[in-house]
């Protein structure tokens, strides 16, 4: 094992990108007319954004693919001013190798505020006559409407389970591992459509044994991502307030997860809850309204604690 | 009269008039003879304890009775590898020179007593390579050195050679009574008539801390000739945490909630820091779930107060945010705790802080693994970098691979495999890799001259081949 596998086996090709087939059809007709809109890519994790991307720059510009690609990342760039300095420094000059605009991919652009993202509005009009913008976000809604309507949005699904199987068996294949009906099930559960983290998931598997049993696929992702979103929520419910928690600090602070990460998985982990739907329903609104208090600029840690603090009191009766 | 720092003035000159402890100075003692005859069991010493209780002083007190010289660093100090390799290590190789720049011959040179002070503030700076730069100091010194710090665990986690080569002491606090004879001795030494309650103040607020005692006693007693019981007043209303603690309890535990408001007003800290005591004391006092969901209601609003003021700068919501502190959270109980609690300085704070170094190791790694595979940061750190460890720790192959794709140093590869820096599995990997790395370039490099590879550089490492680094330079 020399590489990480998702890096290794990350199509080239759009004809190879797993699971989105009508997005993948229309934006390679883009690549043989020669011409493309600006595009919004939003959907989960793991679902192919970037892949698509970078695969439709390699097929649009062959060999010079790398002149007229840059890509971005807004969580990561710190402030619009950087984005901005290096979109400027990108698009002035000409594409390469006979390209009519170059491509630049802003990825998670969601994670831009309000402002920022005016601000590359601005930006993506300056720059349209040789540039075109692709945006990757989770959440459409979270981009404001000018940039919305500048855009053909593609939405992104859960890639479905046999096709991440299937992908995930040719790997194996190609790796010289071997795996059962089961394990592969089981991976698919864990991965939630999420390509990336059931490539990962496999990999891992096969660190353990070249034989990837459904034994070792839960081992395997255990060890890796330990459910400690629920555990910390079981404990709660439990009446352990200590307990979730001394779990929530360890997450926070070992791991460093962020409080809007958390809200999230603990949202998520309600509906696998044994208990009726109508009390589920409202934790899931209470949670949503400390979703909410974080967002506004709360203390998250304390906004999480008051949730789990809630959580303690509800088994009881 | 004088504006002299009365820490200083009486700085103890010898050991014997180091205070307390009477058996940490005597091992100390002990070790100094054992360089004096040439044949120190260890080289170096660890001085640990909390602040004020003597170790600096100690250490300069045991040069001054063996007539050594002294080199001190601090952690005001630039505190990397090459700061100390050069003021440490070439100090305590030459013995030909005092600090004074004084000749001497090698022969009858005196020895030069090396301090570390502030050890362990080595952490959670841009200064990697300080560690291993200490545990060289320590194991090849030819010079006594003593490493003074609060807390040793850090320290002796990150490297076994610091933990097992150095001769540890722990200097406790200074006890009360002993405090007292110190504080009289100075009150008779600057003519000062100080009434008994005023010494059993400073002493009650400086947790055995001599250093603190000593500054509140020039604090209240200079130029003060008419002192009286009121000034330990003074002193009390200035020790906020202890006003913390009684705030607690006037919420926590009572539920007289006019009280509460009156404490509060006269503690003088701000509301969110006192809502995060209260976050770190209310489970220890409510212990019925309801109580207990109450009060967090309550310190979820005023955390939301809290949060507005920080966005509008608009400071007027802080009263609401301590009405939800004070009058919310002491109305939630539905009966008084009736057990005694002791309470805790909010446990979050410091636990971030002391993780600050961790976390900051993280996100380096993460840094790095996202340049190599098309991702942000923070979704390394959460999506792959975990996947990563598990690979990372259970193939050989892949770690050798990884460690050169991503240019990982060897702390990052000592936290990922979690083993401290200098032991011999992170020592042997990093020698694999760059064997490994050497027989990679070099079919590659055709434009160097054969000539040049044998002078070629371990450090010379070739830009990452990763994709997105390449286009991050545009």
């Amino acid at each position: 094992m020399q590489e990480i596998w998702t890096e290794k086996y990350r199509p080239h090709k759009l004809s190879d990108v797993v699971g989105q087939g009508d997005i993948i059809e229309r934006l390679s007709s883009y690549v043989r007319s020669g011409n493309l809109p600006h595009l919004m890519f939003a959907g989960p994790a793991g679902t192919g954004k970037t892949t698509s991307a970078l695969a439709m720059a390699k097929e649009m510009y062959g060999e010079s693919w790398r002149n007229n690609f840059i890509e971005l990342n807004a969580s990561d760039e710190r402030g619009i001013d950087v984005v901005r300095g290096k979109i400027k420094e990108f698009a002035r000059t000409a594409p390469i190798g006979g390209a009519d605009f170059k491509i630049i991919f802003l990825d998670e652009a969601d994670a831009l505020t309000q402002d920022a993202q005016a601000a590359l509005r601005r930006t993506m009009e300056r720059f349209s006559r040789n540039c075109r913008f692709v945006l990757s976000c989770n959440y459409s809604s979270k981009i404001i409407e000018p940039i919305q309507s500048r855009c053909a949005i593609f939405r992104f699904r859960p890639v479905r389970g046999e096709d991440i199987k299937r992908h995930l068996k040719t790997v194996a294949d190609k790796e010289g591992v071997i795996i059962d009906e089961d394990a592969l099930d089981a991976i698919v559960h864990v991965g939630e459509g999420d390509m990336r983290k059931s490539i990962n998931s496999l990999q891992v598997a096969a660190t353990i044994g070249k034989e990837v049993t459904i034994d070792v696929v839960y081992q395997a992702t255990g060890n890796a991502r330990p459910d400690e979103v629920v555990d910390m929520v079981n404990t709660a419910l439990s009446g352990n307030f200590s307990g979730a928690r001394a779990k929530l600090d360890e997450m926070m602070i070992t791991y460093g997860l962020s409080g809007e990460d958390i809200i999230k998985q603990i949202h998520r982990s309600f509906y696998d809850l044994d208990m009726p739907d109508r009390e589920k329903i409202r934790l899931i609104d209470r949670t949503g309204e400390i979703e909410f208090r974080i967002v506004e600029g709360s203390n998250e840690r304390i906004q999480l604690e008051s949730l789990l603090a809630y959580l303690a009191l509800v088994e009881r009766d | 009269m004088m504006a002299d720092d009365w820490t200083e003035l009486y700085r103890p000159q010898g050991l014997s008039e180091v205070v307390g402890n009477p058996k940490v100075i005597k091992d100390l003692r002990q070790w100094a003879i054992s360089w004096e005859e040439g044949h120190p069991v260890h080289k170096a010493v660890v001085l640990m304890g909390p602040p004020g209780v003597g170790k600096t002083s100690a250490a300069l007190a045991l040069a001054k009775d063996l007539n050594w010289g002294v080199v001190e660093m601090n952690a005001s100090d630039q505190r990397n590898a090459e700061a100390i390799k050069r003021v440490a290590i070439r100090g305590s190789r030459s013995e030909t020179f005092t600090d004074e720049g004084e000749f001497l011959s090698s022969k009858d040179g005196r020895l030069k007593l090396i301090i570390l002070d502030e050890a362990d503030n080595i952490f959670g700076r841009e200064d990697s390579g300080g560690i291993p730069a200490i545990a060289e100091l320590v194991a090849n010194t030819q010079q006594p050195v003593i490493l003074i710090v609060n807390d040793f665990y850090e320290l002796s986690r990150k490297s076994s050679a610091i933990k097992n080569s150095t001769l540890q002491l722990r200097v406790s606090r200074v006890q009360a009574g002993t405090m007292r004879n110190v504080l009289r001795r100075i009150a008779i030494d600057q003519e000062l008539e100080v009434p008994q309650r005023v010494f059993e103040t400073i002493i009650e607020n400086s947790n055995g801390d001599m250093r603190a005692a000593v500054r509140d006693l020039q604090a209240v007693g200079e130029g003060n000739l008419n002192m009286d019981e009121d000034d330990a007043f003074v002193l009390q209303s200035r020790m906020s945490v202890k006003s913390m603690y009684d705030l607690m309890r006037d919420i926590l535990h009572d539920s007289d909630v006019r009280r509460a408001r009156r404490t509060q007003m006269d503690v003088d800290e701000t509301p969110d820091h006192i809502m995060m005591w209260l976050d770190e004391n209310v489970p220890l006092e409510y212990k019925d779930p309801e109580d207990l969901h109450r009060a967090y209601l309550h310190l979820s609003r005023s955390s939301m107060f809290l949060g507005r003021v920080y966005r509008r700068q608009y400071y007027g919501f802080w009263s609401y945010a301590n009405d939800h502190n004070v009058i919310g959270v002491c109305s939630a109980k539905s009966r008084p705790n009736r057990g005694w609690v002791q309470y805790r300085f909010p446990s979050y704070i410091m636990k971030m802080s002391r993780s600050k170094a961790l976390r900051s190791m993280r996100t380096g790694i993460a840094r790095k693994i996202s340049e190599h595979t098309h991702n942000s940061t923070r979704r390394s750190a959460q999506d792959v970098l975990p996947y990563m460890t598990e690979i990372f720790r259970a193939d050989r192959e892949f770690r050798v691979s990884m460690i050169n794709e991503m240019r990982l140093s060897t702390e990052e590869v000592a936290f990922i495999l979690e083993k401290k820096v200098d032991s011999s599995e992170v020592k042997k990997l990093m020698i694999e890799s760059e064997k490994a790395r050497a027989l990679k370039e070099r079919p590659e490099s055709p434009a160097v001259p054969a000539v040049d590879d044998k002078e070629e550089k371990p450090e010379k490492r070739p830009e990452p081949k990763g994709k997105q680094a390449s286009l991050f330079e545009y």
